[in-house]
């Protein structure tokens, strides 16, 4: 069995709400997501790039690649991020991390986000606060995976929602997606929903030169014809040449 | 992540090796449901949560309405996910990453949980209910006393989102004649081509139909950032096979999944619709039988007069017999038996009218006039709208025009959505006319998958409200917002509060934020023009702030209500999950309360109950709303909606409503009821019964209006108003919608805060901020002679090189105090004033017609606000720099 993420980029209308689920379901405290969406080229949102002779706005959503050849496992001196037989799933201890961070510096995705120990705990009415995502521990055998009080400095990231998958559900992101892009399931079963939406398609891994393996799965997006995308004048051209 | 960013070949393709296992292709639908792993080969099996789901509706001022459901943990909502238990499957999941973070609203800082009062010093103070109510009442008695109820303005929100809780300040409103204030044309959502064209306020497809088109043209409307639920349904209609064409002047997420994208120079998407017209026409590609069987295309105009001629007018000819005072009958020339005949307005037949010529018409006064069919000067008007000129024009060429129209003639079923943000001009009514028109020549109209639709607002009344909204001797009064800024017109219809307005009472509203010409709101406040301001709401926002009177009242996760939206054809129940936090309270106890306090002669219609019993109440609401609703929707119980969406009936065979099924396939005339509308308050838009095309009350002759035509932005407006606006604010100033609000409402929350660098943006077109010596990063202020904004600067070269766009929703107080609505001014065009409904027939706000400019503001720095969503570490280390998401680049 080896879990795996399909995104279809086709379907993939840039909104985030993967990104916000995985934050309000996995209790991301402020400044952290596992998830996030790129638009390839810019750093803001809602900008187009100039690609060629046309504008572009290219959605890509970025979290852990749950790569089959991890580098992030053979860095961890601890043997807290390590991979889970059965699935292929890339957790963490939280147990064994010791927060040094030689992880993210080995991914090549920068999905890896360092807790610096701030609780999912927001500021609430008249000095009140409250709390968000999933309430209870979720421990692989001996393993604390997943747990919405983190301990003080751990690295955290996309455990393709251990607690979910654990249960036989999908992770939040594949059932929250509105436009139904990410398809989760066992690539090594020919009749697994992400095989099947696979078949016929040609599916793209992200920084292969890292040789890396993910196990997130892209389709790229469909052409756009455009009709004068970019200001035809001589004296656009030259604003833009500058 | 710069590797991921600069280096586009990082993102590189391989191929992918599939094993072998044939089976059909890929499943394009329904992926949300578990994976098909088994738990126990997998990880180390997860105790189940326990605990339980429970469902409502999120509710903002959003089309959405889509089926959460929220976990509970001590009182509060911890987690979110969308129902996903839409009998059609491709509904599922419905939900955006707003409503799936409501949590940060519900239980955050800016919740009101105290009534609030202003004391005799002018300061807001927390109260208890009774000195809260008492006051608002005795305020409000005092000046339906002096300047009588009509001056009393009601601001709320648009039907669809709550019918019970809303409903019930539509129902005090009426109880006592207070002027309801249309928030659909106050906010731009009213399409008035609608009304002007089909009679009705308007008519859509439903979400799922476009999966049924083969191309869809998109005309200014954003779909994968405002309507997010829905826009995989283009997709779906892309993966099997249709085509999606997107014009727009700017780049956005839309364009980007479109097939096409037309880089159209705004304001002129108008102009591009009757050039593919005459195409359409020109090399006989129309639908003839639609034009003549449905459309008052062979109805003879009196070409002296422009009026069109009256059957009873005529030598030889009388009105069919059973004519409303509504209707007409007219004449047209019936080209089988050679002679003039009476048109009838009570239904379509199939006919032989002559489409073109031009007739002498003996009249029974003894003089004979020369007229034409309505379709003969359409095709004269369309002479001066050659591809070629409108090219120029659009700033497309000819043969793109040309091959659109040709692919818009010869594929079916063809579907146009025209959005706000081509609607919401001073023109935008002939836009929309000149789009109709595209949808009727190509004969697209009452089949499935095809038409026009328009998605702004959650507007539609979509069963008979009336047993709650409507009280036994209800005082029905209504005044456009226009008019109170603008003052009274020669033209208007609309009844104005002889003192003009002196109070408002405001529902889930924030108009001191969200209107237009907010500020000048706000100086009507200062300067004492209103005497008092009563709100209710569940945050703490401006206009909460301003009150005089302000109730805290209850999120749709606390309350039972009942929703509808245009966009899907499901009943659903807001229902509470958790109680309404402090001494919070649903609105349809508030306002029995107040209406009581008002007057207590109205106790028989308002009933008082215990604030305990607010949901025994509502529910009393909801069956009696159900049981009266009419054939939509009285087949639904309280108890089955309860457990999940209930579908509202309609009248065509087959799954998805049809709209104009009736029309087209039953041949009952134009238009459909509008609700709350009764038919015969509305059929008198469109006399003949059917699809007027042609217009010939004065006002439309007068402008020259009587056919789609294309007139200029600003001209009319900002041009005429001051002519040196034309080379002082040579920008035009959108602001969008943006993905991480609706409307104002998650201004405040957090995450969506986090997404946008807490920093409210200004889009540019590099070449235009170059011209003003402006870059990236900037902060800048866009200005017009109006009021000013703030933001940084973003250049953007999918920005028009003459817009400039700002995302609306940002609270002024996260805006450095500035207020994007300072600037936008409500324009009223006299054809919006030929009639006048409550959002049916009246001025329509144009956003859009807006001239700016912009320049650096305090020497480029960013105003940034970062005590907001803070977290509990606010102090500390946890409340660190402006999140700089998505800056790793």
């Amino acid at each position: 069995m080896r879990y795996a993420m399909a995104i279809d980029l086709s379907r993939c209308i840039g909104c985030r709400t993967c990104a916000v689920i995985c934050k309000d379901y996995n209790a991301q405290p402020q400044g952290i997501w596992w998830n996030r969406v790129f638009t390839s080229g810019t750093p803001e949102y809602d900008v187009a790039v100039e690609v060629g002779d046309q504008l572009r706005m290219e959605f890509v959503p970025i979290s852990c690649q749950h790569c089959t050849n991890a580098p992030c496992e053979v860095a961890c001196p601890t043997q807290a991020t390590y991979k889970d037989e059965a699935t292929g799933t890339v957790l963490i201890d939280y147990d064994r991390c010791i927060g040094c961070r030689m992880c993210a510096s080995a991914c090549p995705y920068g999905v890896r986000q360092f807790n610096w120990g701030k609780p999912a705990k927001m500021v609430g009415l008249d000095d009140s606060t409250y709390e968000y995502g999933y309430p209870k521990d979720y421990r692989d055998g001996e393993h604390l995976v997943y747990t919405p009080n983190r301990p003080e400095g751990v690295m955290e990231k996309c455990t393709f929602c251990a607690q979910n998958t654990a249960q036989g559900l999908d992770p939040a992101c594949c059932t929250a997606c509105p436009g139904n892009a990410r398809i989760f399931g066992d690539m090594d079963d020919p009749d697994s929903p992400i095989r099947k939406y696979l078949e016929d398609k040609n599916p793209f891994t992200l920084g292969d030169r890292y040789q890396t393996e993910p196990n997130v799965y892209y389709l790229a997006s469909h052409d756009v014809d455009q009709v004068n995308p970019i200001d035809p004048s001589a004296e656009g051209k030259e604003a833009q040449n500058d | 992540m710069d590797r991921l960013h600069t280096d586009s070949t990082s993102i590189s393709r391989r191929a992918f090796i599939a094993a072998s296992g044939a089976t059909l292709g890929a499943t394009a639908v329904g992926l949300n449901a578990a994976t098909s792993t088994k738990a126990a080969e997998a990880l180390t099996e997860a105790e189940p949560l326990g605990g339980s789901w429970v469902r409502t509706t999120c509710s903002p001022n959003c089309t959405g309405a889509c089926g959460m459901e929220a976990w509970v943990q001590d009182g509060q909502v911890r987690m979110i996910r969308q129902a996903a238990d839409y009998p059609y499957e491709h509904y599922n999941p419905r939900g955006c990453l707003k409503g799936l973070s409501i949590n940060t609203l519900l239980h955050g800082p800016d919740r009101l949980t105290k009534p609030l009062i202003r004391s005799e010093e002018g300061e807001q103070v927390p109260t208890d209910w009774d000195t809260a109510l008492d006051a608002a009442a005795d305020k409000l008695s005092a000046i339906m006393e002096k300047y009588g109820p009509e001056s009393i303005g009601v601001i709320y929100q648009v039907q669809g989102t709550g019918h019970i809780q809303k409903g019930a300040l539509v129902r005090i409103a009426n109880t006592f004649g207070w002027s309801i204030i249309g928030g659909y044309e106050l906010n731009g959502d009213l399409p008035m081509f609608w009304p002007e064209t089909f009679g009705c306020q308007s008519e859509e497809l439903e979400s799922y139909c476009w999966e049924d088109s083969k191309l869809t043209l998109i005309f200014g409307s954003n779909i994968s950032v405002t309507r997010m639920p829905d826009a995989h349904f283009l997709s779906y209609s892309q993966e099997a096979g249709g085509r999606v064409i997107y014009f727009d002047p700017n780049y956005s997420a839309s364009a980007e999944k479109a097939d096409e994208w037309v880089r159209i120079a705004p304001d002129s998407d108008g102009a591009f619709a009757l050039a593919m017209a005459k195409t359409i026409i020109d090399e006989e590609l129309y639908d003839a039988h639609f034009m003549r069987t449905y459309t008052d295309s062979p109805l003879l105009i009196n070409t002296t007069t422009g009026k069109r001629v009256l059957a009873d007018d005529v030598q030889g000819l009388s009105a069919v017999p059973n004519v409303p005072d509504y209707r007409a009958s007219f004449v047209a020339f019936d080209e089988a038996s050679g002679t003039l005949a009476a048109t009838t307005p009570l239904e379509l037949p199939d006919n032989t009218y002559a489409l073109t010529g031009t007739y002498q018409v003996p009249l029974k006064d003894g003089t004979t006039i020369e007229a034409k069919p309505g379709f003969q000067l359409l095709i004269e008007r369309l002479a001066d709208y050659t591809p070629e000129a409108v090219s120029e024009i659009c700033g497309i060429d000819a043969a793109v025009i040309e091959r659109i129209a040709h692919e818009a003639a010869e594929t079916k079923p063809m579907h146009i959505i025209f959005g706000g943000g081509t609607q919401q001009w001073y023109h935008g009514d002939l836009k929309g006319r000149a789009c109709a028109l595209i949808a009727c020549l190509t004969g697209n109209i009452g089949q499935l998958g095809g038409g026009i639709s328009t998605y702004v607002g959650q507007y539609k009344t979509r069963f008979n409200t009336a047993s709650w909204m409507v009280p036994e001797g209800a005082i029905k009064n209504s005044c456009p917002f226009h008019y109170w800024v603008n003052g009274p017109t020669p033209l208007m219809k609309a009844k104005y509060p002889k003192d003009g307005f002196k109070a408002i009472v405001v529902g889930w509203g924030n108009p001191l934020e969200q209107h237009n010409v907010a500020n000048w709101l706000r100086d009507a406040l200062a300067s004492g023009q209103i005497e008092c301001l009563v709100s209710m709401d569940f945050q703490k926002t401006l206009t909460v702030a301003e009150s005089t009177v302000a109730f805290p009242c209850a999120s749709w996760y606390e309350k039972t209500e009942l929703t509808t939206t245009p966009l899907h054809p499901y009943v659903q129940l807001q229902q509470r999950i958790v109680d309404p936090p402090g001494e919070a309270q649903e609105e349809i106890w508030v306002l029995t309360e107040l209406a009581n306090r008002i007057d207590p002669s109205k106790a028989d219609l308002w009933p008082r109950f215990a604030s305990e019993d607010s949901e025994k109440r509502a529910d009393e609401i909801l069956t009696l709303l159900l049981e009266k609703g009419g054939p939509t929707i009285d087949h639904l119980t309280a108890q089955e909606l309860r457990q999940g969406p209930g579908k509202l009936a309609h009248a065509n065979p087959g799954e998805k409503r049809i709209p104009f099924w009736e029309q087209i396939h039953e041949r009952t005339p134009f238009p459909t009821v509008s609700r709350p509308n009764p038919l015969d308050a509305t059929a008198k838009f469109v006399r003949s019964g059917r699809i007027e095309f042609y217009r010939d009350e004065d006002i439309f002759l007068d402008l020259g209006e009587q056919l789609p035509c294309y007139k200029p932005p600003f001209e009319d407006t900002e041009y005429k108003d001051d002519p040196k606006a034309r080379e002082l604010y040579p920008l035009g100033y959108t602001t969008r919608n943006s993905a991480f609000r609706v409307h104002a409402t998650y201004v405040n929350n957090p995450f969506m805060l986090e997404l946008q660098d807490n920093t409210p943006k200004v889009w540019l077109n590099p070449k235009t901020a170059g011209e003003r010596g402006l870059k990236t990063g900037d902060w800048v202020e866009v200005y017009n002679s109006r009021g000013s904004v703030q933001g940084q600067l973003i250049e953007d070269p999918g920005v028009y090189p003459t817009q400039c766009i700002f995302d609306q929703g940002w609270w002024s107080a996260y805006d450095n105090g500035s207020s994007y609505n300072s600037l936008i001014w409500p324009w009223i065009n006299p054809t919006n004033e030929a009639y006048y409904i409550v959002s049916v027939w009246a001025p329509n706000m144009a956003w859009n017609e807006t001239a700016c400019n912009v320049r650096l503001s305090h020497n480029g720095v960013p105003q940034i606000v970062n005590e907001t969503g803070k977290s509990v570490l606010g102090n500390g280390s946890g409340n660190v720099d402006p999140i700089e998401y998505g800056k790793e680049a």
